[in-house]
């Protein structure tokens, strides 16, 4: 029973409005907002097609680009946080108790700023004439501006930025439970360091690193901060048009059904983290 | 026979910690264990016996000294370079990993080809009487069994010294009994020198050729099990092994390893295992008797009377405590096997005899222990 007021709150709060969110991406748009009555999956197709002057529909990829680019900046940015955060967190790990608290806490201090100003720093580092630039322009490396911003790249980096913490911490939770013991004995064993990273640590602290990717994965997915500032609307992501949707186009249907793949693409990433710990569960 | 050591340890220091915080772990050990020998490390927790394993494995760098393995420098090579195994007090084995994968591990790290790894994992898994259970997860055994599947990952690449850091104290009772008998048939049928470190005295003298009894540091004496139960050096190795009786007595005269002492004012012969130089400045001297050795007698037939305080009946003995007409108060043990009826009740006055060389005469040196 202690559990009653969560559970109301996320049903009242958070199921209820998905549900309605789905709902709406199956009734006709009114081009003043909101809906109108009755059914049409005008917003599914929508999604592929686009429809021509004669009402006949043609194939159109901008949304699936989207979509696409999404994904695809969203697995680069959970597999450069992986690189980089897992070399961290082997690191803290193995320092002692005192500095590993004091690594840690450095780890979080991103968090205490807002993340829309963190996102604006990045514009004075990799804008024009920004912290990068400006000392590649003084030393006559470059003439002209490297276009670092507003594109795939800062967006990418602005992903990797934020949501790096989330992939160390889960890892260094893992890796702290990790008993070093076993370390020892495969040392002893002739295995060698890169061997005992590979074949003991990574296996045994698979639940942390698979925790850590969903975490960025699901979060640069959705992200919207680091498209529309550090991507200067130019290239969207998923989130970008779901908002764009139900403001300027005033197009909810749409957005609903945009909402809902998004939660249908986390929901299968989800899917899969379960189905990987059950079996780890199984053999535990 | 090979007439080189198995394992050298020469002058070996290891200091943890620096500046003020320097704890001495070891100080100037020296130490040769033979070829295939049993070879145990006896002492308290924190004497410096895991340490000395643990310089062995390769898993720490002593601060001075040099160790050989069969006449090879080891210093500067990783644990993996070496060719010594270790099993791990909490048996370590990998969870993740079958039984069979668990076993092979070393030997997949060592490059072996596919075939020998499954005959050798075969075999090992015969050795330790596991054949059925190469598919098991390491969870799904009992406390034993793990052990068992650790000693055969541990020999499976043919280590020439196995290393056993406390290895049976996680096992109950029994099993930890019937583990000894299991390994010391290991041993024997592997040929490979075993050098196991236990705080069990029971488990050191059951199993060893030869045992190191250390302390806070050092080791206090080297020798054959029995010796070091019979002939004690030192206080601390007297009380360490068993029970003992010391008892203070003065030097009436040297003779060849023998010393003859006043006691309560008669006259006990004593071992005396130490150069007579050890004690010639010294009229005062202390011996150790095991409570087994004194034998309690008709009133005025021993050296002195006592009075009996305690009598416990344990079975297959019976433990006494008496009390000397000096004051002195000294444990017996009396088998069993007298038929007669006649029981030592307490209260009863009865005589206290140590016969000659019954009791040893102890270094001073290291009496500051305990």
């Amino acid at each position: 029973m202690g559990l009653g007021p969560a559970i109301l709150t996320i049903f009242a709060f958070m199921v209820i409005p998905i549900f309605i969110l789905g709902v709406f991406s199956f009734m006709p748009a009114d081009p003043y907002g909101g809906v109108d009555k009755g059914f049409s999956y005008e917003a599914w197709v929508q999604l592929f097609f686009e429809r021509d002057l004669d009402d006949s529909l043609i194939f159109d990829p901008v949304y699936l680009q989207i979509i696409f680019r999404s994904i695809v900046l969203a697995v680069l940015a959970t597999i450069t946080t992986l690189a980089v955060g897992f070399p961290v967190a082997w690191y803290i790990v193995q320092q002692p108790a005192k500095k590993r608290e004091l690594l840690l806490f450095l780890v979080t201090i991103p968090f205490w700023t807002n993340l829309l100003i963190r996102a604006y720093a990045w514009i004075l580092i990799l804008g024009k004439n920004g912290m990068i630039e400006k000392p590649l322009y003084g030393l006559g490396i470059i003439d002209e501006s490297l276009e670092l911003m507003y594109g795939n790249l800062a967006i990418g980096l602005g992903l990797v930025y934020s949501y790096i913490p989330l992939m160390i911490l889960p890892i260094y939770a893992s890796l702290e439970k990790l008993d070093f013991g076993l370390i020892e004995a495969a040392h002893d064993l002739y295995a060698k360091r890169y061997s005992v990273i590979r074949k003991i640590v990574i296996p045994l602290c698979l639940p942390g690193i698979i925790a850590g990717c969903i975490l960025v994965f699901v979060l640069s997915l959705g992200d919207f901060i680091s498209p529309s500032i550090l991507g200067g609307g130019k290239k969207m992501m998923l989130s970008n048009l779901i908002q764009f949707q139900f403001s300027s186009a005033r197009n909810w249907p749409f957005g609903g059904a945009l909402t809902m793949l998004l939660l249908i693409m986390v929901g299968i990433g989800s899917f899969f983290y379960i189905r990987v710990l059950g079996k780890r569960e199984e053999i535990k | 026979m090979n007439d080189i050591n198995a394992i050298s340890v020469k002058n070996v220091e290891k200091i943890y910690g620096g500046g003020k915080q320097a704890v001495t772990a070891l100080k100037d050990i020296h130490l040769e264990i033979r070829d295939r020998e049993f070879f145990t490390l006896l002492g308290p927790s924190g004497c410096g016996k895991t340490t000395l394993l643990r310089l062995i494995a390769g898993f720490e760098q002593p601060n001075q000294g040099e160790i050989l393995l069969f006449g090879d420098h080891l210093e500067g090579l990783e644990p993996y370079q070496r060719p010594v195994n270790t099993v791990f007090q909490s048996y370590s084995l990998f969870p993740h990993m079958t039984i069979a994968e668990n076993i092979s591990f070393g030997l997949k790290m060592q490059g072996k080809m596919q075939k020998e790894i499954s005959s050798t994992v075969a075999e090992m898994l015969e050795l330790v009487k596991m054949a059925e259970y190469g598919e098991r997860m390491p969870n799904q055994l009992s406390g034993g069994q793990q052990q068992r599947i650790a000693l055969a990952r541990a020999l499976a690449p043919r280590p020439k010294v196995l290393l056993l850091d406390e290895p049976l104290s996680a096992l109950d009772l029994k099993l930890r009994q019937a583990m000894r008998h299991e390994l010391k048939r290991l041993q024997r049928d592997t040929g490979i020198t075993f050098v196991f470190v236990t705080h069990d005295q029971e488990e050191a003298m059951s199993m060893s050729d030869r045992i190191a009894v250390m302390s806070q540091g050092s080791i206090q004496q080297l020798d054959a099990p029995e010796t070091i139960y019979e002939r004690p050096c030192n206080e601390f190795v007297a009380n360490f092994i068993g029970d003992v009786n010391l008892i203070d007595a003065s030097v009436s005269e040297f003779q060849p390893g023998k010393l003859v002492c006043q006691w309560a004012g008669s006259q006990v012969v004593a071992a005396n295992t130490a150069t007579t130089a050890d004690l010639s400045s010294e009229n005062r001297v202390r011996l150790a008797v095991r409570p087994e050795k004194l034998r309690l007698v008709t009133k005025d037939q021993g050296q002195t009377n006592a009075q009996v305080t305690e009598s416990m009946y344990m079975g297959t003995d019976r433990y006494i405590t008496v009390t000397c007409d000096h004051g002195e108060n000294l444990e017996v043990r009396v088998q069993n096997s007298d038929v007669s009826g006649e029981v030592i009740q307490e209260g009863d006055t009865v005589g206290v005899f140590i016969p000659e060389l019954s009791a040893v005469a102890l270094t001073d040196q290291q009496s500051g222990l305990s």
